[in-house]
């Protein structure tokens, strides 16, 4: 039977030979396959090409039949394929640079260019200098035209640059850093990889030679080129002496600085129509400086530690560095500095004029994102995340950013006093001039005969490292006067050189808890508990504890000595940890079920931590977790001591949340006093976003859940006048301390000392919430926070960061997938399409 | 070492579905092109006789790199007749912060002795939006000059005379 019936253009298939496919009602899905190729080069940055984000979308492609490079002949360095590619992935080598037809699912070449450092004439693309150690750095393409940067390192790069190779016109040319080297060969492309005789020097050189990144943009008003017929671009790139910018009139003009070896400009891009770049020592490899500013009109010198120029961004490094300008809208995070040796943090323009950064520091790695404020720059926002946290937004100057960690082991407050809560009776403590004992976890001093001075039950503390902070809790009453001593000495105390406090008789009617901060210049302590003249005094718990590192904004623990903690927050009790979500990375954190009272969070506060008169904000996400409400759930900003209160006469600012549901504000004598309208709260399991935010002229208190403004009330703050701390977990009224309440979770919790704009609350809001949906990831993908490279594809709104995990890829906060292989010098991507080494 | 690249599979069906657009996606505009108008325009009498709001819209732009023209188109008239003098100027509020892309005092008018006219004031702003995509409230205000207050700035005549829309406010998202 034949396979074909019918006549010439009429045979069609039988069904026999279609096999299944005759019985298909019509033809399925088509599916291009994935492109998944691989080169054998050693990169030295790689750039995607997509010739769609030309000016004409890359119809330039189909009118350069007329071009040298395109009658080329096949060979070694020129592919089969005559136009250019429509996605051209460009790799360069130390000495070489390669298009690929990224069209082309195998990746084939496309044409090579010979590049480096030469001893003599060099080809197009390599600098006749005077070592041969000079590598191509970086490469950028736009509008047809690609620009290679080459980099020497070893003679300031007098005699490297940048190369220009324009594809539409048929030419190339190069800088160096002299005014006249602006130099135009005068042959075509075709001849790229032959010694280049004929040129025109002209004016136009560069700020410095060694150069370290480029850049090009189209600017609105840009001209056209007569001879591309397109609009020219402007071309940035970070020299060695400065940030070099060859502008779309032809002119050349240089930001430098008055100490380069402090300001070498590392990586360069736009923004918008402003130029982004970093500045670092030229003689280490960090970058020190993130900076964006209009392109200026004619060369200009920054001053090192003084402030910048009008419409200049910097931000600088937080945690300890020291920022090499005095002036900066707020300090990032992750601290490339120190410990040594310090390391690249790089610098890209991402989505909706956000900011990138990618942190390769070996102990302070990770990815940070601002969301810059043109108008008022020091209103932006900063988002940090790494493998085992993502803080949300942190908005202007904010000086606290905790419970934002994705592991859920429970925080666990460890008391260095041994058996200072009592509950192991009297053991560990020594009686002086007075009768000790415990009952129900209380202990008793007792000096009913007047024994002697300093009656006391005291202990020695070990287990303290020099130099650290050490927070102290006590929790005690009398109706005589007691005391509590700690000391360098040995017992029995008869002072306190480290802590000394006396608390009058009038301290009886209830227990009180007060709280202090040491610094520890021994490994040990004693600790005295003392009852004065004839009397008894009882004690419920003494505390000594290091505080945790929760706080990771720009304002939390020093990074420059990793063994002296800063003032964070101090745990008592235990504090449990859950996902936000099923199958969510970040937590949440509630009290423990055990002891009520003792399950709580606190933050020791000052007026320049925290000052409540001005504007300020306070912001964090809160949900029922369905466990029975015990009274009021909340937290607050009040005094250590609140012997003296009465309701909230002397507590600023306290929230609270009740068991139907209904969340409100309360301080400042009643001042404060707002509720949301009906009850935010009731229904288990809701997460809901809370800002509170307090703005000047006039000062009001304003409510806002979810985005949505809930209440507002015109009150101004004062500071308390004794020591004050926030409180979490618990709320306080006259005397009485309600604390460890655990029916609500909280989570990325925040305070600033800037308060957000409704808009900026909304956007908040709609970018945090994804991270407490249900498989929300938010980290970075893997063990190593180390970034090594980070691109962003504005087709597809994706950030990737690369680590030795492995390449993760962000949406807003989120990451949204992941790669396992290893990234260790480049990304860079476009429209779906990755590349990366 | 290897350089690798990488890119998902799609469905070509969906591909040249998506083609066959019925409007064209914003994004695809090449630039110059105008991707967004939004317009205000004030109906009603308005009479101020010290600084004031005349007319305000908010607008969102699709993009933070595109470009916005502020078309701005005023007829008032100071109706005391005594060389007062008024200024106009447009405020742009974002995140809640002012500034005055056209500068603070965009027109300087001042009447005649004799005679009160209907002044025309037409200017157009070019304004970036602020490296955000947020929303932006742009407000065309007036207010008398220096110390020259206590007359009266209208806007539209009075009821009856069918002179509306004195005040309009139109702007263009320009793709970059």
């Amino acid at each position: 039977m034949p396979n074909l019936v019918g006549i010439g253009n009429s045979q069609v298939p039988t069904n026999a030979m279609l096999g299944g496919l005759a019985y298909q009602d019509s033809v399925g899905e088509l599916y291009l396959e994935k492109i998944k190729a691989r080169t054998g080069d050693t990169a030295t940055s790689i750039f995607v090409y997509d010739t769609r984000k030309d000016s004409d979308g890359g119809a330039w492609r189909h009118r350069t039949q007329d071009t040298t490079w395109y009658n080329e002949n096949v060979g070694q360095k020129r592919g089969s394929r005559k136009e250019f590619p429509v996605v051209a992935v460009i790799v360069t080598e130390a000495r070489e640079v390669t298009i690929y037809d990224g069209d082309d699912p195998n990746l084939s070449m496309w044409m090579i260019f010979d590049a480096g450092e030469e001893t003599n004439y060099g080809k197009a693309l390599t600098f006749w200098g005077t070592a041969t150690t000079g590598v191509v750095s970086c490469v950028f393409m736009l509008n047809g035209q690609m620009v290679v940067g080459h980099n020497n390192g070893s003679d300031n790069g007098i005699y490297v640059g940048i190369h220009e190779v324009n594809f539409i016109n048929d030419s190339m040319a190069y800088r160096r850093n002299f005014s006249n080297q602006y130099i135009k060969y005068s042959q075509p492309i075709s001849t790229r990889n032959e010694i280049q005789y004929s040129s025109t020097s002209l004016s136009g050189g560069l700020a410095g030679g060694d150069v370290n990144d480029v850049s090009m943009t189209i600017l609105p008003n840009a001209p056209i080129d007569k001879t591309t017929k397109l609009p020219i671009p402007t071309i940035a790139a970070a020299t060695g002496g400065g940030v070099s910018v060859i502008k779309d009139d032809g002119t050349v003009v240089d930001i430098t600085n008055n100490v380069v070896i402090h300001h070498e400009p590392r990586s360069v891009n736009f923004l918008g129509d402003r130029l982004l770049w970093t500045e670092g020592n030229n003689y280490d490899l960090q970058d020190r400086a993130f900076l964006n500013a209009p392109i200026p009109s004619s060369d200009i010198q920054l001053t090192h530690s003084s402030s910048l120029p009008s419409e200049y961004i910097h931000y600088g490094i937080g945690k300890g560095a020291t920022n090499v300008y005095s002036s900066f809208a707020f300090n990032t995070v992750l601290n490339s500095e120190y410990p040594s040796p310090r390391e690249r943090k790089f610098q890209i323009p991402g989505p909706d004029d956000t900011i990138i950064l990618g942190c390769k520091h070996y102990l302070n790695g990770g990815l940070e994102q601002i969301h810059q404020n043109l108008n008022s720059p020091t209103k932006g926002a900063l988002n940090v995340i790494t493998t085992s946290y993502n803080t949300g937004w942190m908005f202007g100057d904010c000086r606290l950013a905790a419970l934002s960690d994705t592991d859920d082991t429970d925080l666990t407050g460890t008391n260095l006093v041994g058996n200072g809560d009592f509950s192991n009776g009297t053991t560990g403590w020594t009686a002086h001039n007075a009768a000790i004992s415990v009952s129900g976890a209380i202990l008793t001093v007792s000096d009913s005969s007047n024994a002697g001075a300093d009656s006391q039950a005291y202990r020695t503390v070990s287990g303290l490292t020099s130099g650290k902070v050490y927070y102290v809790a006590v929790r005690h009453k009398s109706n005589t006067q007691h005391r509590l001593w700690i000391s360098t000495s040995s017992g029995p105390l008869s002072s306190g050189n480290v802590i000394s406090k006396t608390y009058v008789s009038s301290y009886a009617t209830s227990y009180r808890q007060d709280y202090y901060t040491f610094t520890a210049s021994s490994t040990s302590v004693t600790v005295a508990l003392q009852v004065d003249g004839t009397g008894t005094a009882y004690y419920d718990w003494i505390y000594i504890n290091e505080s945790i590192d929760l706080d990771r904004s720009a304002s939390g623990q020093a990074a420059y000595d990793q063994t002296i903690n800063a003032n964070n927050l101090q745990v008592f009790g235990t504090i449990e940890k859950h996902p936000v979500a099923t199958g969510a990375d970040l937590v949440s954190y509630r009290p423990s079920s055990g002891s009520l009272g003792d399950n709580y969070l606190r933050l020791p506060l000052n007026t320049s931590i925290f000052d409540l008169t001005g504007e300020w904000s306070i912001t964090f996400w809160a949900k029922n977790n369905g466990n029975s409400a015990q009274n009021y759930s909340g937290f607050e900003i009040a005094p250590d001591d609140i012997s003296s209160n009465n309701g909230y006469s002397i507590i600023p600012f306290s929230m609270y949340f009740d068991s139907t549901g209904v969340v409100g504000l309360r301080g400042m004598n009643n001042g404060v006093n707002i509720d949301a309208t009906g009850t935010p709260f009731s229904h288990t399991g809701d997460w809901r976003c809370v800002h509170i935010v307090q703005r000047t002229s006039p000062n009001t208190i304003h409510l806002y859940i979810d985005g949505e403004l809930a209440n507002s009330r015109n009150v101004s703050f004062t500071n308390p006048s004794s020591a004050y701390s926030l409180y979490m977990f618990g709320w306080s009224y006259s005397t009485t301390r309600y604390f460890g309440r655990r029916h609500i979770d909280f989570s990325l919790f925040r305070m600033s000392e800037s308060a957000p704009s409704e808009d900026e609350i909304k956007k908040m809001f709609n970018d945090e919430k994804s991270l407490f949906h249900k498989n929300a990831k938010c980290t970075l993908y893997g063990a190593s926070d180390v970034v090594t490279a980070i691109a962003y594809d504005d087709k597809t709104n994706i950030v990737h960061a690369g680590t030795s995990s492995g390449r993760s890829e962000f949406r807003g906060l989120n990451r949204i997938n992941n790669t396992t292989t290893a990234v260790t010098t480049a990304i860079s991507a476009s429209n779906g399409l990755v590349a990366e080494q | 070492m290897t350089v690798r690249i990488t890119k998902p599979e799609f469905n070509l069906r969906e591909k040249l579905t998506e083609l066959d657009f019925d409007k064209v996606p914003f994004q695809k505009m090449p630039a110059g092109s105008i991707i967004q108008i939004k317009h205000a325009q004030l109906a009603t009498q308005l009479l101020l006789t010290a600084n004031g709001d005349i007319l305000s819209t908010t607008f969102t732009p699709f993009r933070a790199s595109s470009r916005v023209i502020i078309d701005i188109r005023l007829r008032a008239r100071e109706e005391s007749g005594n060389n007062s003098q008024w200024f106009v100027g447009l405020k742009k509020t974002l995140n809640g912060t002012n500034s005055y892309p056209g500068g603070q005092y965009m027109m300087h008018s001042r009447s005649h002795p004799t005679y009160s006219a209907w002044a025309g004031f037409y200017q157009m702003v070019f304004d970036n939006f602020g490296s955000d995509s947020a929303p932006i409230t742009y407000t065309l205000y007036a207010g008398p000059w220096g110390s020259n207050n206590g007359t009266t700035f209208r806007v539209n005549s009075s009821t009856g005379d069918g002179e509306i829309y004195g005040a309009q406010l139109i702007m263009y998202e320009v793709a970059q």
